[in-house]
């Protein structure tokens, strides 16, 4: 018979992780923080990879949807994973005491998923258009490869969406990234249809204008 | 697989690079660690913009980062309790070998590589590698470190027309280079040509103007101050005052290194 989850994370942290029950349900959020909190100690005391993989394991479709969350209310045109990947990244080489913050590791995490959203806003808006990231550049100022005026649009479009105000933002995500019909962006935003409908229209017209400015090369 | 695995995976990999990229960074620490205890014993003074970091934390670190991804990077040649400059010079290249493993031949890699042959007496070899970098790509930041530390190189070497030459292209390149400007002076200095060293000494006195580490540059002066004089045959006060902006003379004075 397999080994179940829950054996192979009380062998690698070698402690009786939720002794009451026989296997960890994921859609728990109790059994999660248990286990995740053991794993994240475990890992972080002896450098046990294998607490790594079980952790990434057992929280990823959960971190997953907490980026979602947050990125959702931080208005943010990013995926999830790419926040998640960076969670992760982040944890492996986090050389740092395993104490805890005094919160549950859901709630920390959440907590620092959000603290990165917003480091990626601000960074995001602050960009500027005329400096695209992946270009080659030399010493005195040449760029070797061209930027393309299409390109350059997508990118003065990502840039100025993370300038607007966060109701636009919010908005203009659910319904380019999320799909959300104006119906489910209404109840996701608990709004009328009619308001949802105009803050729609505004957000489009205010990104559209400010795009057009950078392009121009003025200031929005 | 499915869309679990596949997530999963992909962060298993994403975290693994995280952790080479940061032993990558730990491996150059260590190199320039490794470099500062091979250099302690030689007679020449090298300058860090940052101090090296301790080997005890350094090596803690780097062992839990070798662990977490299952890196084979050896550091035990060095002890820890009496690190000698033949082990640190031996870490030091293995941890450059693993760095450029990671990173390619980067620039901060073939420095430390050249000022770590430099420390271990291959004096000619590190220069020759100094000059082989300004062959490549190079910011102007790695430029002008390059030809600093392949002026002081010459200069051990007794090169010093050429140190000269090298001095006067940076200043050209780089008017506030100060220890570019620095080596000039000095080698002007082993070659008495006091007219020249008297051409340059403002525009080394002009860099010193608002430095971030006045009390280093006012003992460097200090401390080379009576050599200068004796070979261009004048006299040492003389030399403070023409070397140092008025701020830093009076730190100077006392010696402060």
């Amino acid at each position: 018979m397999p080994e179940s989850f829950l054996e192979r994370v009380r062998k690698a942290v070698g402690a009786p992780v939720l002794p009451d029950v026989s296997e960890i349900d994921r859609d728990n959020d109790l059994h999660v923080d248990w286990a995740a909190s053991a794993l994240v100690q475990h890992f972080k005391e002896t450098d046990d990879i294998e607490a790594y993989r079980l952790l990434v394991d057992l929280t990823v479709e959960r971190l997953t949807e907490l980026a979602e969350r947050v990125l959702q209310e931080e208005g943010l045109a990013e995926s999830a994973d790419e926040l998640v990947v960076n969670y992760f990244e982040s944890l492996f080489v986090d050389l740092g005491s395993s104490r805890s913050e005094g919160s549950t590791y859901l709630g920390q995490t959440a907590e620092k998923l959000r603290v990165d959203a917003e480091i990626r806003v601000r960074d995001i808006a602050m960009s500027g258009v005329s400096d695209p990231e992946g270009a080659v550049m030399w010493d005195d100022g040449r760029v070797a490869t061209p930027v393309k005026e299409a390109d350059l649009r997508t990118r003065a479009t990502r840039i100025c969406f993370h300038r607007l105000d966060l109701s636009y933002r919010r908005v203009l995500r659910a319904k380019e990234i999320q799909g959300l019909s104006t119906a489910e962006i209404a109840d996701q935003m608990s709004l009328p249809l009619d308001e949802t409908k105009a803050l729609l229209h505004e957000a489009e017209l205010r990104l559209a204008e400010i795009v057009e400015e950078e392009m121009k090369g003025g200031v929005s | 697989m499915t869309s679990h695995q596949a997530m999963v995976e992909k962060l298993l990999r994403a975290g693994q690079a995280a952790g080479q990229d940061k032993l990558a960074q730990q491996a150059y620490q260590m190199a320039r660690t490794c470099l500062s205890i091979a250099d302690s014993g030689t007679a020449g003074k090298m300058r860090w913009l940052e101090d090296p970091r301790d080997v005890t934390s350094l090596r803690d670190e780097m062992g839990r980062m070798n662990a977490r991804t299952g890196s084979t990077l050896q550091l035990d040649p060095l002890p820890l309790a009496n690190p000698t400059a033949s082990s640190a010079v031996e870490v030091g290249h293995a941890c450059l070998d693993f760095g450029e493993g990671l990173e390619g031949s980067t620039s901060r890699l073939q420095a430390a590589r050249a000022l770590l042959m430099k420390a271990e007496g291959s004096v000619e070899e590190g220069a020759d590698r100094l000059l082989a970098m300004l062959n490549g790509p190079l910011t102007k930041t790695w430029y002008q470190f390059t030809q600093e530390n392949r002026q002081y190189a010459l200069l051990q070497l007794g090169h010093y027309e050429l140190v000269a030459e090298i001095g006067r292209g940076l200043l050209k390149f780089e008017p506030m280079a100060s220890l570019g400007s620095f080596n000039l002076l000095t080698a002007l200095s082993w070659m008495g040509q006091d007219a020249e060293f008297e051409r340059s000494v403002d525009a080394f006195r002009a860099s010193l103007v608002g430095v971030s580490d006045p009390g280093h540059w006012s003992g460097l002066v200090a401390d080379e101050a009576e050599w200068f004089a004796e070979q261009l045959g004048r006299d040492p006060d003389d030399i403070m005052k023409r070397m140092l902006p008025p701020g830093l003379l009076d730190a100077g004075s006392g010696g402060a290194a």
